[in-house]
């Protein structure tokens, strides 16, 4: 398999500060590389850098082979979807999702073809007119996705994004991600505290934790790394179930 | 990306502070320098000649009072009004028309209304007319005099007039952001009379809070030009229309004397605010 | 009754100002003690029409030209400085020393600068006039601007440029929409702060920059009630109706 992304050494401080130290990944094609981390870990620095919105102090980005550093971010079709599904309030959720579109100046009929199917795809067809502030917090997000998935990026990165939702409405994103994933080939990078979360999405597994990152070979060795958190969680279910 | 916004924040704000800070205290230090000789057309060489003749200059002193006192009576007299009107009329200032005509002075320039309450109050003025013509007057030296009066009264007048419509739109906000209509009824449930609420609760309220703009007013007052340069009397003057005239007098000699008032009154506004915000935030915490 | 009573008394208050500049503009030969004018006639008002004397028309155009520059460009820059002082790390510093022309009276400022715009071969010029009036305009929309530049507007434009957007596209296609009511108030704002100026363009143009104000004064000054009540009124228009188009933009006030 060859890799889609390559990450080598990368290192960023903010002044004296280490952000990111010596970061390495691999990630394939249709991969959805979950890293587990929390606030302050360098995980938000590590994906603005990949989209091009931070410059790394040091190390190499490989996109299928092409140099990423001297792209600026709107020639990297790597897109950043943020915890806030930032709608454009300004515009309709139709013209939200065909935004990437229209700046690429996308023929009109070609427009309305391909935002018509993907709004029906993320079931939000009744709400092709509507301005986002009347929609829920699970359909925003849907628009986001949508606004992110039509332009077809190369990379994926999403940063907590379901992190504002309730438990059941994470849930049913969770789902429909992997589903839009699989469908469309998306390769992503998908960063979250919720180790669950992390299984659920994960093809790939990685641990970051003050700029360090530990990428695993297989998702039991993710499970058994103890600062994951995980076996410990097991063994507390595993004592509750004991006690009964 | 970066690089250019980073080149364009390095050179914007030092443009920006060059022309807000910069060019206002240059001018200030080019006032003191020539108060002191060193700076002017006419500069000869350092000299204490002008600061030791302060003393001497009763102008500038009589035109701070004489400025204070306006700008005490014109925000006092407001402020009381603007008071008066949301204690006493809540029901109307709730409902439209009345919000709507306290917006008119809005569009009037301070030099407008100084020109049409000339119109109105000098003694070739309309008001003369009317009390002539209803007999109250028989000439028009019978009309008191209302604008370039020594008291100031036009002045104030016309500042109350610009002033008191917003001041009241700002105590009316206060008045319902601060929910005072329910503490009224808690108030009176509390067995306190109308009057009580007014006095013991609306009213130290509405002016606690609203005590920096009232402050601000004060100050803007105290520097206003366009009004009592049309309804004021050659003497006393007001702050800017002193300064101002001194500075544009045809013979230079007068120059230095005019720097030295520029330089001290731009100062002690500049105290002024220091202190008041000083005041202010020690008051916040 | 009370609460009917005061509105009329109000609206008369506040309405005599329209009522007299009209009768001034329009009377002829009104002279003390007559409570009305003797005869009405269209002279002053047509002077503005007229080929010979279009001094008038000319304030008109200037004041125009005037406030709508000092709008736009106090506007744009303070757009652009409240972004630069919101990534400053002295953002709350800067902030300070934006007030520092407020604290001045204008007419003060503008003897204080004198010097200055005379060494730059600017006195009695617009441009002078213009850079006074940004003196005070500028900082104004900057500190009304500055609120919008939060740390979220930063992730709409991060985002919208890893959505495929060059920065031009990304300031125009989401930043310009996003931050458009508050230019719309900046914008108000600033040009109503310049088209009422009289003392500052006064002192600093040497009333040479005749602008709408500074003829007023000067027809005061020649005792020509009837021009000074036209230009009076002139002045009262176009903040009228924008105050109509505007109103719930105009009643925010800087943070």
């Amino acid at each position: 398999m060859s890799a889609l992304l390559t990450v080598t050494s990368l290192t960023k401080r903010f002044g004296s500060q280490p952000v990111l130290l010596n970061v390495s990944l691999e990630l394939g094609s249709g991969q959805v590389l979950a890293v587990l981390g929390r606030s302050g870990g360098g995980k938000t620095t590590l994906l603005k850098i990949l989209a091009g919105l931070e410059a790394p102090d040091d190390g190499q980005l490989y996109l299928l082979g092409q140099d990423l550093r001297p792209l600026p971010p709107n020639e990297r079709q790597v897109v950043y979807l943020y915890q806030e599904p930032l709608l454009f309030p300004h515009l309709s959720v139709f013209e939200n999702v065909a935004f990437g579109l229209r700046i690429r100046r996308v023929p009109e009929p070609e427009v309305q073809a391909q935002v018509t199917a993907m709004l029906a795809e993320l079931d939000l067809l009744d709400h092709a007119r509507k301005a986002p502030h009347q929609l829920s917090g699970g359909q925003r997000q849907r628009v986001a996705f949508g606004r992110a998935l039509i332009i077809r990026p190369r990379l994926l990165l999403l940063d907590e994004p379901f992190g504002n939702l309730d438990a059941q409405t994470r849930a049913d994103m969770q789902q429909l991600f992997l589903h839009v994933s699989r469908q469309h080939q998306i390769s992503s990078i998908f960063v979250t505290h919720d180790s669950r979360e992390a299984l659920t999405v994960g093809s790939r597994f990685a641990y970051l934790e003050a700029g360090q990152l530990t990428s695993f070979a297989a998702r039991a060795d993710f499970v058994q790394d103890p600062r994951t958190g995980i076996t410990s969680e097991l063994a507390f279910w595993r004592s509750v179930e004991a006690q009964r | 990306m970066a690089a250019s916004s980073s080149f364009f924040s390095r050179t914007l704000l030092p443009a920006y502070g060059l022309l807000v800070v910069g060019l206002p205290l240059a001018g200030l230090g080019y006032a003191l320098a020539g108060s002191l000789g060193v700076a002017g057309p006419l500069a000869g060489g350092f000299t204490l000649h002008y600061w030791r003749g302060l003393g001497a200059q009763t102008g500038l002193l009589g035109a701070v009072l004489y400025s204070a006192w306006i700008a005490l009576a014109a925000v006092g007299v407001a402020a009381a009004l603007a008071l008066w009107l949301v204690l006493g009329a809540q029901e109307a200032l709730r409902r439209g028309p009345l919000r709507l005509l306290l917006h008119l002075p809005l569009l009037m320039p301070a030099l407008v209304v100084a020109f049409y309450l000339f119109q109105l109050l000098s003694r070739s003025g309309w008001l003369s007319r009317l009390s002539y013509q209803s007999g109250l007057t028989t000439s028009i030296e019978g009309f008191p005099e209302l604008v370039q009066d020594a008291a100031g009264v036009g002045i104030i007048l016309a500042h109350v007039l610009l002033t008191f419509p917003l001041l009241t739109l700002l105590l009316q906000a206060i008045y319902e952001e601060s929910r005072l209509d329910e503490f009224r009824q808690l108030t009176l449930t509390l067995g306190a009379s109308g009057g009580q609420f007014r006095r013991r609760v609306a009213a130290p309220v509405l002016l606690g809070r609203a005590a920096p703009t009232l402050l601000l007013s004060f100050i803007a007052t105290l520097g206003a030009y366009d009004i009592p340069l049309l309804l004021g009397r050659p003497y006393p003057q007001m702050l800017s229309v002193y300064i101002a005239t001194r500075l544009q007098r045809f013979d230079l000699r007068e120059l230095p004397a005019g720097y030295l008032a520029g330089f001290l009154v731009a100062l002690g506004l500049l105290a002024l605010i220091g202190l008041l915000v000083r005041l202010h935030r020690r008051h916040a915490l | 009754m009370r609460s009917r009573l005061l509105p009329a008394l109000l609206g008369l208050l506040l309405a005599l100002p329209f009522v007299l500049l009209g009768l001034l503009a329009l009377a002829e030969q009104w002279r003390w003690p007559a409570a009305l004018p003797p005869a009405y006639s269209l002279t002053a008002v047509r002077s503005l029409l007229g080929a010979t004397d279009n001094d008038l028309l000319a304030g008109l155009g200037r004041s125009l030209l005037l406030a709508g520059t000092v709008a736009v460009l106090a506007t744009g820059g303070g757009l652009a400085v409240a972004r630069a002082l919101a990534r400053s790390t002295r953002s709350a510093r800067w902030e300070a020393a934006s007030y520092l022309p407020y604290a001045l009276p204008p007419v003060l400022l503008a003897t204080l600068i004198q010097p200055f715009i005379i060494r730059l071969h600017l006195s009695g010029s617009g441009v002078g006039v213009l850079l006074g009036l940004l003196l005070v305009a500028l900082p104004y929309a900057t500190l009304l601007l500055r609120s919008f530049w939060t740390p979220q507007v930063a992730e709409y434009e991060s985002l919208a440029r890893t959505l495929g957007c060059t920065s031009a596209q990304a300031f125009r296609r989401v930043l310009l929409p996003l931050a458009w009511p508050r230019l719309r108030t900046a914008l108000f704002q600033t040009f109503l702060l310049a088209w009422f100026d009289f003392g500052l363009t006064n002192v600093l143009s040497v009333g040479k920059v005749r602008t709408l104000t500074v003829q007023v004064f000067a027809y005061v000054g020649e005792a020509n009630s009837q021009l000074a009540a036209v230009a009076s009124l002139l002045l009262l228009l176009p903040p009228a109706l924008l105050l109509w188009l505007n109103r719930p933009a105009l009643l925010r006030r800087p943070e």
